[in-house]
């Protein structure tokens, strides 16, 4: 194989590891603003989001140069579409980390009405799905795959009881509305992360074998009455 | 070294021209020259036969060739001896131009379809090199060779006696190995493409042979049997005993009235002769053989040439 | 209603030359009016199986055969077929351009003549048809009679295509066509030959792959004289069955 392709897929590769750690980062510090409703951490990740911005581009710029430049076909030319997907599902991931921050802008002068248990867990799984489907892409290890069918259930039985609960709070009290529904939309957040970590790793699966699965089949039946 | 308000003096500009002035700097630069010097000497004798022998035959048979008195110029190539041998070299003239044409109708056909035939239906083994071995052979067999053969052979034994049959076929024997040769080569250089671009067309083998390589080898064949006819042209050692001699052209085809003369014999006939107009007439011969052969080299030459550009 | 299917396939076909055993037991169908590319390594067979197709190879004595080629369902190689007819409806272009050093006129008419053409009209309607067909008409039709060998090496080979074509043959095999031109001209000729399959099916051997992907609908990859894989061009390219294939196409082999 060709150095030179070999160079920019290594470049990119680690531009995407970078992009990864950023998202990621990203995210959870905006979960960790709410939960704390700390203004000064959400202004600060709400700064982060051009560096994601930019990284994300920059990806797409070497992509576009490799293909043009290398003409790649089969596994390299899967790896390198593979890349380019990748960086908009990790752009799109900080782009929900800027949302939240913002929710936490809109917060100013509130406070929680109940202990957040389901929100931060539906945080750690989005994160969890993301790094076993990022390990997919960056080291071709598809060996973990097979949790996020599990970690997928969980998540949406997470979402369904948080749902019910937050619907049995309104029911009784009327002053909580707003704050409970900030909180059923971060949750929308969170479930939109994971959902982009799967695509990330149905295309891993491609990228490695060639050929396209639909993962999070096997628990589809539990997935209750949670509204996605 | 030029100092200023010197002007160069004309034997230092010779110096420096003729290349001394660099010799002299080192021993590498001596050797050089030394080298050039001695390779153009070489030239130069390598040359000058040519033009001696020119000169020699020029300077005694100019006029007959090419003066406009009597006798001179194409009376001289159109008018029969005579008694005495005063007149001209028809017999002479004619006589090469008939044995020329039915050695080449008789040896071309012969020599070319057997180049095709080793060239393109044989593969490369032990037949066709026992053919390019005997040509070769051929090529080098000193003339009166096929000139003792010719008479044992054409004369005596199959009793054609002396005279143009006999004289074509001998000259003919001596123009196959050199164009077959040739023909052979011609052919070679052909690439194989081109066969191959006919073939895929659906084409036959005979198809392909007439219409793409030979036509492909044709300037290489035509320069062959050029070349082949010059240096036949003037031959006498195989004309001796085969050819007879004629004061007149042939009026039959066998017995003695098939007798027929030759430009390189009647010169060799006429140098024997102590008598003084003899020799003017034989360099006057010399002269004009001379300049046919050269013409036949020189279109040789000039189709050879446009050959490289044609099969680009 | 034809009773075959494709006009060109290939059946258990192995080749010798002498004692090298050069095509490994090939079985393929070759698609009407697509192109298709056989690729792979130097010295993996593909001329070989190219020249079989128009029995070009029977001009090697050491050459032996087994298997079937099927012309319109019926075999090449049997017994009572004529391999001039054959070489009618199989046309070949070769690697270099080898213009007949003819006028170009006589390039193209050469073909049709063979075959009994007589009629003038019909010749220069034959000539002005393939010249159109290979893009070279408009370069030449001023300039009919001058000598082939005197055009570009991007013209030659369009005049090569073009006396290919004069006989209207089915199916026309090219071997190598564009590898000793210039890029442009190479370029020009591979856009032609994407308009050729309208008409003609056409089998292309490349050792450039991405050639290969440029051009064909195809992909046939030999490798040491084995078919390995043969598949739409567009799944080859995605994504090759084949662990070898993967490595000739994306450069680790060949």
């Amino acid at each position: 194989m060709s150095i030179q392709l070999q160079r920019h897929l290594k470049l990119i590769n680690d531009k995407l590891r970078e992009l990864q750690n950023l998202s990621i980062g990203a995210f959870m510090d905006a979960m960790k603003a709410f939960k704390e409703l700390n203004q000064d951490l959400a202004a600060e990740v709400r700064d982060r989001s051009v560096i994601i911005e930019e990284k994300s581009q920059s990806i797409e710029d070497n992509v576009f140069e490799t293909i043009a430049r290398r003409q790649p076909v089969a596994k390299d030319l899967r790896e390198l579409a593979t890349y380019l997907q990748t960086a908009h599902h990790l752009y799109r991931i900080g782009r929900y980390a800027y949302k939240i921050a913002h929710i936490v802008r809109l917060c100013e002068g509130m406070e929680h009405f109940k202990e957040l248990i389901s929100l931060p867990h539906l945080a750690d799984l989005a994160k969890q799905t993301i790094e076993i489907a990022m390990k997919g892409i960056l080291d071709k290890d598809l060996s973990k795959i097979d949790e996020l069918e599990k970690l997928e259930a969980i998540s949406d039985k997470e979402t369904s009881d948080m749902f019910e609960e937050i619907t049995e709070y309104l029911r009784v009290r009327n002053d909580i509305t707003t704050m409970a529904m900030f909180y059923v939309i971060v949750g929308r957040y969170c479930e939109r992360a994971a959902d982009h970590a799967f695509s990330i790793a149905e295309r891993a699966v491609y990228m490695v074998k060639g050929k396209r699965v639909k993962l999070g089949l096997a628990y589809k039946g539990q997935a209750g009455r949670a509204p996605h | 070294m030029l100092k200023n308000g010197e002007s160069e003096s004309i034997l230092y500009r010779l110096y420096a021209l003729s290349g001394l002035k660099d010799a002299l700097k080192s021993r590498r630069h001596f050797s050089d020259y030394i080298f050039k010097v001695i390779l153009g000497l070489v030239i130069i004798i390598i040359v000058s036969p040519f033009f001696l022998i020119l000169f020699q035959v020029a300077g005694v048979g100019f006029w007959q060739v090419f003066g406009t008195g009597p006798g001179q110029g194409l009376e001289f190539l159109f008018t029969f001896p005579g008694a005495g041998l005063e007149g001209g070299i028809r017999n002479a003239f004619v006589g090469t131009v008939e044995l020329i044409v039915v050695a080449s109708a008789v040896g071309i056909p012969l020599s070319v379809c057997g180049a095709i035939y080793i060239n393109e239906y044989t593969r490369p083994g032990h037949v066709r090199g026992i053919v390019e071995f005997t040509s070769d052979v051929l090529a080098g067999i000193p003339s009166i060779v096929f000139g003792a053969f010719g008479f044992v052979f054409l004369v005596d034994f199959l009793h054609i006696g002396m005279g143009i049959i006999a004289g074509s076929l001998t000259l003919a024997f001596m123009m196959i190995p050199t164009i077959l040769r040739t023909t052979q080569e011609a052919l070679r250089a052909v690439p194989m493409s081109l066969r191959e671009a006919s073939l895929a067309l659906g084409a036959t083998k005979w198809s392909t042979t007439w219409n793409v390589t030979l036509r492909a080898a044709f300037p290489g064949v035509i320069t062959g049997f050029l070349l082949a006819i010059g240096r036949v042209m003037g031959e006498t050692a195989p004309l001796i005993f085969t050819a007879g001699n004629s004061l007149i052209v042939p009026t039959e085809l066998a017995g003695p009235g098939s007798w027929i003369a030759s430009m390189p014999y009647t010169i060799w006939a006429y140098i024997s002769d102590p008598r003084e107009y003899l020799q003017v007439k034989a360099h006057g011969t010399a002269l004009a053989l001379m300049i046919m052969v050269l013409a036949i080299d020189l279109i040789a030459n000039l189709i050879s040439r446009k050959v490289t550009r044609r099969l680009v | 209603m034809p009773e075959y299917e494709h006009n060109i396939e290939v059946h258990g076909l192995s080749t010798w030359f002498g004692k090298k055993h050069i095509l490994k037991d090939i079985t393929c169908y070759f698609r009407d009016n697509t192109v298709t590319a056989i690729m792979g390594p130097s010295g993996c067979g593909k001329s070989t199986l190219l020249r079989t197709l128009n029995r070009l190879n029977d001009l090697v004595p050491s050459f032996r055969r087994k298997g079937e080629v099927l012309f319109k369902g019926t075999d090449i190689y049997g017994v009572g077929t004529s391999v001039y007819d054959l070489r009618k409806h199989i046309g070949m272009v070769f690697q270099k351009p080898n213009p007949f050093p003819m006028s170009v006129f006589d390039n193209v008419t050469y073909g049709p003549k063979l075959h009994g053409v007589k009629d003038e009209d019909e010749l220069n309607k034959i000539v002005e048809t393939s010249l159109r067909k290979a893009a070279l008409w408009d370069e030449v039709k001023d300039e009919l009679q001058s000598p082939a060998p005197n055009l570009s090496g991007g013209q030659q080979q369009r005049l090569c295509i073009a006396r290919a074509l004069s006989v209207d043959p089915p199916v026309l095999l090219m071997d190598e066509p564009v590898s000793a031109l210039d890029p442009i001209s190479a370029a020009k000729i591979e856009e032609l030959i994407i308009e050729l399959k309208q008409d003609y099916t056409i089998i292309l051997v490349t050792h450039n792959v991405q050639q290969a992907f440029r051009v064909s609908d195809q992909a046939a990859f030999l490798y040491l004289g084995e078919l390995v894989e043969f598949d739409e061009t567009k799944r080859i390219l995605e994504a090759p069955a084949d662990s070898r294939t993967e490595a000739f196409i994306t450069g680790r082999i060949g």
